[in-house]
């Protein structure tokens, strides 16, 4: 059987992609409750659009090419638009966040980067105590600092380097 | 085998972007010949012979046939560059309706198609050709109307667009290569039957 | 392998199948709004036959375009025969029209000696362009469609296609 928590330790999307989804339960962990609107609302967008390109294909089955025209011209520019919506979402609105939670008093929000062949991991935390400022702070770490030779990913170091930066 | 996978993609996505990057630079390059004003010919000695007869197979019913012979000259070598797979080249009759129905009418009577390759002919120099298809009317009689004719092309190439022109008289600079009247076959032999009784009876009458 | 998919929390697992509709479903609308700008229900259609060569191959790529209501003589259409669920390129050799509520065709594939009426239904002579011609053929790439030639004589290929393609992107981020 395969080791399914494994990670390709040469492959830099994989690890960032481990480290994203481990920060969620370290976080968790340390008394947050994580804040899903961001998620919600990328899931909402793309759903809805998925659902208005299957409504186009049923209609277009049963019904033709020629008796549904203008159905299918509106429903076109529609998808175009909630994509376009969904991309600007993804891009400018969520911009790599890959946490967002709270504790009580204080909002964090985790924006993570990696290049492409570059195993450095690039965080951006955002920290807002209740009626300040909110606070940004940069910090990177090589990916073999919370990951062993064969690739499963170690939590006491990344939970280290989380608590330091922020 | 994460890696083996993605490195398959990767050279895969590479070589199709390329071979589509190429296409699309070939198909664009092709709108910098110009097709349009370049094929000259001319059709000289148009010889028609009509009858009426009985059309075999799923037309079968009795009605008028012309039978056309042409001399055609043409120069097709402009057509050809680095991007052409083939010409298709084609005579057309165009002829108005007889009433108010089929106004337009346009038929092939003939046609070739050239490769591009070096043993391809690009001039071509044909003396009494004849037709390659049948030349009927819709409605089964041509009575008297004027047809014209044009020699026309299409040019394939390996990849982009198909273009489409027509072959200009190399004298004239017309589009139509010749016209003549596609006769009423009853009409034409009663006419020719009644000159020969006159004849005989011009004879007798001596 | 699915035990990973299970060990997905929900919005994971939302965010893999989204992933996968997404690239289906904009696929798709692409394919329909092409649709709508050359007003043909099929825009892109890939050659079967070898009637028309030496133009055109099997596997050939055409792209229709259906704005123009007439089709003149020497361009290449395809078509359906009402009650025939075939489409046939061929090329336009006879047009007849004017005082008619639709210009009449014929058309002949050049590789083949007859024109196509043994291929329309019983009893008729000539195309309707209206509701029977879905594109005149404007432009070609050769080759490309050879793949759905492939998928469609060798139905479990589709299969397999689908299959990986769908685990490909569950289990693959990005």
């Amino acid at each position: 059987m395969t080791d399914d928590n494994k990670v390709p330790i040469y492959s830099v999307p994989d690890l960032k992609n481990a480290t994203d989804d481990a920060i969620a339960p370290i976080f968790t962990s340390l008394g947050y409750t994580e804040d899903h609107t961001l998620t919600d609302v990328r899931l909402g967008l793309g759903f809805f659009g998925t659902a208005i390109a299957a409504i186009t294909f049923a209609a277009d089955y049963k019904y033709g090419f020629d008796s549904t025209k203008t159905l299918v011209t509106v429903a076109v520019a529609l998808y175009f638009l909630v994509n376009t919506a969904l991309t600007v979402w993804v891009w400018k609105v969520q911009g790599g966040v890959v946490y967002s939670g709270h504790n009580g008093t204080k909002k964090v929000k985790i924006a993570s980067k990696a290049k492409k062949y570059d195993p450095t991991y690039h965080i951006e935390v955002t920290i807002q105590d209740e009626k300040k400022a909110p606070i940004v702070r940069k910090d990177d770490a090589k990916f073999m600092a919370w990951f062993d030779e064969q690739g499963h990913l170690v939590r006491k170091p990344l939970e280290a380097f989380l608590t330091q930066a922020l | 085998m994460h890696s083996t996978s993605a490195r398959f993609q990767n050279v895969f996505s590479f070589f199709t972007t390329v071979a589509f990057t190429v296409a699309g630079l070939v198909a664009l390059s092709s709108f910098f010949f110009p097709t349009d004003t370049v094929a000259t010919g001319s059709i000289r000695n148009v010889q028609i012979a009509q009858g009426r007869q009985n059309q075999y197979g799923t037309l079968g019913r009795r009605q008028e046939f012309a039978h056309i012979k042409f001399d055609l000259h043409t120069d097709l070598s402009p057509l050809f560059h680095y991007n052409t797979k083939q010409v298709f080249l084609y005579l057309t009759t165009t002829y108005p309706g007889d009433g108010n129905k089929y106004s337009n009418n346009t038929v092939t009577i003939w046609d070739k198609i050239i490769p591009n390759n070096p043993k391809s002919k690009t001039k071509l120099a044909l003396k009494n050709q004849r037709a390659k298809y049948p030349f009927n009317d819709i409605i089964g009689k041509f009575s008297d109307r004027k047809a014209e004719l044009r020699l026309e092309y299409n040019v394939q190439p390996h990849v982009g667009a198909l273009v489409w022109g027509t072959v200009k008289d190399a004298d004239t600079g017309s589009e139509v290569l010749t016209d003549f009247v596609l006769e009423d076959s009853a009409k034409a032999r009663k006419a020719k039957k009644a000159k020969a009784e006159a004849a005989k009876a011009a004879k007798n009458a001596q | 392998m699915l035990a990973s998919l299970a060990a997905l929390r929900p919005r994971q697992l939302a965010s893999q199948i989204l992933s996968f509709a997404l690239v289906l479903s904009t696929a798709f609308m692409l394919w329909k709004g092409l649709s709508l700008v050359t007003n043909s229900p099929s825009p892109i259609v890939v050659v079967l036959s070898g009637s028309m060569e030496p133009a055109f191959q099997r596997g050939d790529l055409l792209f229709l375009w259906n704005r123009s209501p007439d089709a003149k003589v020497g361009e290449i259409v395809v078509y359906n025969v009402e009650g025939k669920n075939i489409p046939i390129v061929h090329r336009v050799v006879r047009n007849h029209q004017g005082g008619l509520p639709y210009t009449k065709l014929l058309t002949k594939g050049d590789n083949n000696h007859a024109d196509d009426v043994e291929l329309y239904a019983r009893g008729q002579f000539y195309l309707n362009r209206e509701k029977e011609v879905i594109g005149s053929v404007v432009g070609y790439i050769p080759f490309v469609g050879y793949v759905t030639i492939m998928l469609s004589e060798h139905p479990w290929l589709k299969t397999v296609m689908l299959g990986i393609m769908g685990l490909m992107v569950v289990l693959q981020r990005e």
